[in-house]
């Protein structure tokens, strides 16, 4: 599917997309992530997480091995459930209908979440660009004519626009092919694709892969911690506990390289348990991944506003707008209202009550 | 064969094929290096090599990130240290005095051991902004400007800060860092007691960072740091001129926190290879590291190379030939050398042998080998060949010498000219006539030697189209010739070309006999014919002049002859016709037999008086034959008709017996004459006759498309002629012997007319005859066929006189008659018979301007025209009376003594209608009357 700003033709197509969307949601045929048995505001905190994307999924390997938080949740009633999901705009739903009370999302299914006003944002799990990747390409403007794998309504497809408009390219240059993240490197060696746009871990896998395999462009691009407001409310304790691990989980991965090392295998493990297959990357690159996106970023996992920029998130709701993509009662107070959520601060201001900084995780 | 510039050497070829082959090879390669294929093609080169720099610019420019977030990242750790620092973190909770002291000690230790790195350090109270410590002890106690950062600093969770600020030199960065209040036991409890400034050395962050980054600004390109609103913070630029591209490629295509590598124009129109990296700080606050080329730049090193790898490839072609040529120089040394020994054997040198070398390859032993054996042969077989030579050339030479003699004793001249018309070879004759000897004339050329001067040219050019095949041979012809003595010389040439196996002219062979004595015999006889032609001439108009004489006598023989005639016929006529009337009115037995004496004699004098004038005439050659249709059958009835008196007087039969092919059929010829000769035929056959049969035979004897011969036979049964005789027959005036004429009559002139007559008809008479048995007379006369069929002869008479007049009498004697005669003798004859005899209406002219007169005043029914008259002769008035109306079909008969043929056809082609000979026969004028009569009126009833 091509999109093009302002072309009533694309913006139909992506509304008569979008309203299959809503139908698939409405009638929806066998998910893969419906064997997970979700039920709205059941007991058990149901955590969606992306095993398939780096540091998200080291970060909750960690919080899945994680003793004391296992432990705080299953003495709040809510036991802890990690759920795998292939793509963060397919927890977006069933974070609306409360069948997940938190998850792990990019930045564009966080502002779809997060405009309804149905999560709170706790924080950052990645602060990091998603890049265009191409075979035998070193720039954009070569990517004309050529087919372009990419999620749809993820932060990789607003990456690929910004770096087409940054080639002075349209959309309808290129050929867009709607695909999973985790099958894009590999359809780019056998040739269905000749480049894609997505967010670690297929971009270092894409590298890896080949030499002839080059990052034509990188933008920005984020992670962040959602809860379901609901369970928020009607569960405070827990959310504070699954505030807890997740910081723990960071300030444990600061702590040494033995540990992140150690988080990394997790995540992969993690991620071949999801795709089915063994995971290319090598331990060091998801590490290191995992250094640059989230642990060395300034502050992390607090948000922080530029002194002079844009609020967080404001450029991606705008382009998610352009796109027609924000559901209907979407506001942008509403995502503001999302990222003031004080959980992070309050549980930061006790660090020792959330036992943060004490580590207790099972091999 | 010799080696010639076109015939290249063996080793030349050698190094021409490899050399080639090698320059091609070379050729293909560079060709396909600089315009070819990618990767290997100069063009895929270059997009090869603009990708290698496009990588080698992003690789510089990740590194350089990497380098300066590797010093961030120390100077972030240093911080860390220091924020967590239980000792700073407890004064700071106990408002303990010694922080400043602290402070500067920390911080002094911090520079020591980090030199150049930090520039300040602040203990910040997060609350009141008060500045609790101070690195360099400045500012402490003052109040910190920036209310912003410090309210970010002090937010929840933002426990790092990187902010880029103002410094003492420009643009840097400050990592500002929460303390947070410890538990007893070091653990952080969350709150944040104090707020830890630091401001980092530029110098040392940012332009060490780029410049040792950096291997060669000139070589790799030009870098720059521009923070997030574009302004630049750092810069290592190759030179002045691309200063400028940093603002254009902000505004252009590079926006803060992406990365790419983009292809960018300065405002020279120079083409960039640009990379560019964001640097991350805090928050989505980052700054852009831009790393340029200039892809000229990039490119000048392959050009260079390309030109490098060009004049090394030349380099190694040039060698590659020299060497090639010198080891095919050296591998064809032993060829060469054979090729010279072949060339001594080849140019006679029979003995000489090739040798080998020690290290001469087994190819090239072997073909010495071959060719010594083969040069042994030839050495045999030259020996043999030049003794079957010797032979040969003594057999052609005796064959020669042989030949020669066959020449030589020819009496004519021989040579053989090639196609210059140069004498190839002369015998012994020609050597006589041209006066030179053979060894001379040999390779002369013939034209410019021998032949006149004024024929040289127009000769040599015949001579040049003959060769040629140009035109055709002329194998026969005469000419003069100038020898060596300068004599002219007569020679009648018989040629013949010669050709080689291929049918080409090779040359000429010429047969030439001195005609010089015929040639002065025929110009002597050519004298004389044009002398004798002279005499010829003159004799020519002397017998011309004879002949106008002779033909004037002719012409008066002629008028004489016809004024014999008539003169002779008018008093015969009265006459005639006058004892005719006395004896039809007279019954005096003894006058009547008087008067048919009378007319016997008569009778008689005129038959003489025609023969004589008939045989005149043809002798005077006058006489004229007709040429109109007739038929055989016919003439024959005519005879028979006119001879049925005699027949009756002496009871004898007459047979006709006519072939099947000339009944019924035209024949072109004088039928008159025809008749008058079968009638003298018929006439003697009666008159020798007493008894028997007279038979007339007629028949065809020959016959061809145009004509055919006529044989006529008259036999009778009568007293024969004696044989001496018959040859006297046809001779005038001769009969078979003097008594005939007494016993049977006659002129004797009869049997000559006859035959001349025949003979005029070119046929010829003849006679048989037994004594007492009957003659046969016969003749021959050839006739022309005539297509158109003639239905009936003209009737001479038929109807006889006595019948004739009779019926004239009976039915015609209203008619009226015009008599145009002169003479009143046969006016009156004329009359008595017309107005006495049978009674018709008869008006008299006396001349033909009177009878047309009378013609035009009175209308008659027919007019008797005499031809000689007065004023106006019957010819003319005949003439004028057809051309008057309604005169066209009246009977006009001429009634003239002018009796010869010639007169009569004159008469009809006036427009008479007939024809009447004076003396007038009353029973031919009576016939005549009433044949024309009946055409015109129609008979009356007797009455």
């Amino acid at each position: 599917m091509k999109l093009s700003y302002g072309a009533p033709v694309a913006r139909n197509a992506l509304l008569a997309g979008f309203i299959a969307m809503i139908i698939s949601v409405a009638c929806p045929a066998e998910e893969y992530f419906d064997k997970y048995g979700l039920a709205p505001a059941s007991a058990p905190l149901d955590l969606g997480i992306q095993p398939l994307g780096y540091p998200s999924g080291v970060v909750s390997a960690v919080m899945r091995h994680d003793r004391i938080l296992k432990k705080a949740l299953i003495n709040t009633g809510n036991p802890l459930q990690l759920h795998a999901f292939r793509r963060g705009a397919d927890m977006v739903k069933l974070l609306a209908d409360k069948r997940l009370e938190a998850g792990l999302l990019g930045d564009m299914p966080t502002i779809l979440a997060a405009a309804s006003g149905n999560v709170w944002v706790i924080g950052l799990v990645k602060q990091t660009s998603t890049a265009i990747v191409a075979k035998g390409d070193n720039q954009v403007r070569s990517l004309v004519g050529k087919r372009i794998g990419y999620v749809e309504t993820s932060s990789a497809h607003h990456t690929l626009l910004q770096g087409l408009s940054s080639a002075g390219l349209k959309e309808s240059d290129v050929k867009f092919v709607a695909m999973g993240v985790e099958a894009m490197p590999e359809a780019l060696e056998r040739g269905e694709i000749d480049a894609f746009a997505a967010w670690e871990p297929g971009p270092a896998i894409a590298l890896g892969n080949s030499d002839k395999n080059r990052i034509v462009f990188r933008g920005r691009s984020s992670d962040y911690f959602v809860i379901e407001r609901d369970f928020a409310k009607r569960a405070p304790q827990a959310t504070e506990a699954l505030i807890a691990g997740y910081l723990r989980a960071i300030d444990w991965m600061r702590r040494s390289q033995k540990n992140i090392e150690k988080a990394a295998v997790w995540a992969k493990a993690d991620a071949e348990a999801l795709s089915g297959k063994p995971s290319t990357l090598p331990i060091a690159q998801i590490v290191a991944i995992t250094r640059r996106e989230l642990l060395n970023v300034p502050s992390a996992p607090a948000i922080l506003a530029a002194p002079n920029g844009p609020p967080p998130l404001n450029t991606e709701f705008e382009f998610l707008k352009e796109q027609k993509k924000i559901p209907a009662g979407g506001q942008w107070v509403n995502v503001e209202s999302a990222l003031s959520f004080d959980g992070l601060a309050r549980v930061m201001a006790e660090l020792r009550k959330f036992q943060v900084s004490s580590f207790d995780y099972e091999d | 064969m010799r080696s010639t510039a076109m015939n290249t050497s063996f080793s030349t070829r050698i190094a021409a094929y490899f050399g080639g082959l090698f320059v091609a090879a070379m050729s293909l390669v560079f060709a396909l290096w600089y315009f070819g294929l990618p990767q290997l093609g100069m063009s895929g080169a270059k997009d090869q090599w603009l990708v290698e720099s496009s990588r080698s610019l992003e690789m510089l420019a990740d590194h350089q990130r990497t380098r300066i977030a590797d010093k961030l990242e120390e100077r972030r750790g240093d911080i860390l240290i220091l924020a967590e620092n239980k000792v700073l973190s407890k004064a700071i909770e106990i408002h303990d005095p010694q922080l400043q002291q602290d402070s500067e000690r920390i911080f002094e230790r911090l520079v020591r051991a980090r030199p150049d790195r930090f520039q300040e350090m602040l203990i910040l109270d997060p609350h009141s902004g008060k500045i609790l410590a101070s690195g360099s002890g400045a500012d402490l106690g003052m109040q910190f400007p920036d209310i912003s950062l410090l309210k970010r600093a002090r937010q929840p969770g933002a426990s790092e800060l990187i902010e880029e600020i103002i410094g003492k030199e420009g643009p840097t960065l400050a990592i500002v860092r929460q303390i947070h209040a410890q538990y007893p036991d070091g653990q952080p409890n969350g709150k944040v007691i104090g707020i830890l400034y630091i401001v980092l050395d530029p110098r040392n962050f940012l332009g060490e960072g780029i410049a040792s980054a950096t291997p060669a600004p000139s070589t790799i390109g030009s870098t720059i740091l521009l923070n997030a609103t574009g302004q630049t913070l750092v810069s290592q630029l190759v030179s002045d001129a691309t200063r400028d591209l940093s603002q254009p490629l902000l505004t252009g295509q590079i926006a803060s926190g992406f990365e790419g590598t983009i292809e960018q124009l300065d405002a020279q129109g120079n083409e960039y290879l640009v990379v560019y990296r964001h640097l991350p700080l805090s928050g989505t606050q980052g700054w852009t590291l831009i790393h340029f080329s200039d892809k000229s730049q990039a490119l000048a090193s392959l050009k260079s190379r390309a030109l490098n790898l060009g004049l090394a490839g030349l380099a190694l072609t040039l060698l590659s030939l020299i060497w090639i040529s010198l080891a095919a120089r050296r591998l064809t040394q032993p060829v060469r050398t054979l090729a010279e020994t072949a060339k001594k054997l080849g140019d006679g040198q029979l003995t000489v042998r090739a040798e080998t070398r020690p290290n001469d390859s087994r190819e090239i032993i072997s073909l010495v080998q071959a060719f010594n054996q083969t040069a042994a042969h030839i050495q045999t077989a030259h020996a043999t060949l030049e003794s079957k030579v010797i032979e040969r050339t003594q057999d052609l030479a005796r064959e020669r010498n042989t030949v020669q003699r066959y020449l030589d004793i020819a009496g004519v001249m021989l040579i053989v000219f090639d196609t210059k018309a140069q004498i190839v070879m002369v015998n012994r004759k020609g050597v006589e006539i041209l006066g030179l000897p053979e060894n001379q004339l040999i390779g002369m050329n013939w034209f410019e030697r021998f032949l006149p001067v004024a024929e040289q040219q127009i000769v040599g050019e015949v001579f040049s189209q003959l060769i040629t095949g140009n035109s055709e041979f002329i194998e026969h012809f005469e000419n003069r010739i100038i020898n060596s003595a300068g004599k002219e010389v007569w020679i009648s040439w018989n040629n013949a070309l010669l050709k080689n196996e291929a049918g080409e002219i090779t040359g000429v062979l010429s047969s030439g006999e001195d005609i010089s004595a015929r040639k002065m015999s025929e110009m002597e006889l050519i004298r004389h014919r044009d002398h004798l032609e002279e005499r010829v001439k003159e004799r020519t108009t002397a017998l011309s002049v004879a002949k106008e004489a002779a033909e004037t006598a002719n012409r008066a023989k002629s008028s004489f002859l016809a004024n014999m005639s008539h003169e002779l016929r008018t008093p015969m006529n009265a006459i005639i016709g006058f004892t005719h009337m006395l004896g039809r009115n007279n019954t005096d037995p003894g006058q009547r037999d008087k008067l048919t004496k009378i007319s016997g004699a008569a009778n008689h004098l005129l038959s003489l008086l025609t023969d004589v004038l008939d045989l005149s005439k043809i002798e005077a050659e006058k006489l004229v034959l007709e040429s109109t249709p007739f038929r055989v059958d016919l003439i024959v009835s005519n005879i028979e008709s006119l001879s049925s008196d005699k027949l009756e007087s002496k009871g004898l039969q007459l047979v006709e017996n006519i072939a099947p092919g000339l009944s019924n059929v035209s024949l072109l010829g004088d039928p008159l004459r025809l008749q008058q000769v079968l009638l003298n035929f018929v006439g003697n056959a009666i008159k020798f006759t007493e008894r028997g049969v007279i038979r007339i035979n007629a028949d065809i004897r020959e016959s061809d498309s145009q004509s055919v011969l006529l044989h006529f036979e008259v036999s009778d049964t009568g007293i024969g002629i004696a044989e001496d005789a018959l040859p006297r027959l046809f001779a005038p005036f001769e009969q078979a012997d003097g008594s005939t004429t007494r016993k049977f009559g006659g002129t004797g002139l009869g049997l000559a007319i006859s035959k001349r007559l025949i003979q005029l008809m070119g046929g010829e008479v003849g006679v048989k005859s037994t004594l007492g048995a009957g003659s046969t007379f016969w003749f021959t006369v050839r006739c022309s066929k005539c297509d158109s069929q003639l239905r009936q002869a003209p009737a001479l008479a038929s109807t006889s006189g006595a019948k004739a007049e009779e019926t004239l009498r009976r039915h015609y004697r209203h008619a009226r008659i015009l008599l145009a005669e002169d003479d009143w003798v046969n006016q009156e004859v004329a009359m008595e018979l017309l107005r006495e005899v049978i009674g018709l209406q008869v008006d008299l002219a006396v001349d033909g301007e009177k009878a047309v007169e009378m013609v035009t005043s009175k209308e008659y029914d027919l007019i008797l025209m005499d031809v000689q008259m007065p004023n106006m002769d019957g010819i003319a008035a005949t003439g004028i009376i057809r051309n008057m109306a309604g005169m066209a079909s009246i009977p006009i008969l001429a009634m003239t003594a002018n009796a010869f043929e010639e007169d009569r056809q004159k008469c009809l082609t006036a427009g008479m209608s007939d024809f009447i000979a004076k003396p007038v026969d009353p029973d031919v004028l009576f016939s005549k009357l009433l044949r024309w009569l009946e055409k015109t009126i129609v008979p009356k009833a007797a009455g």
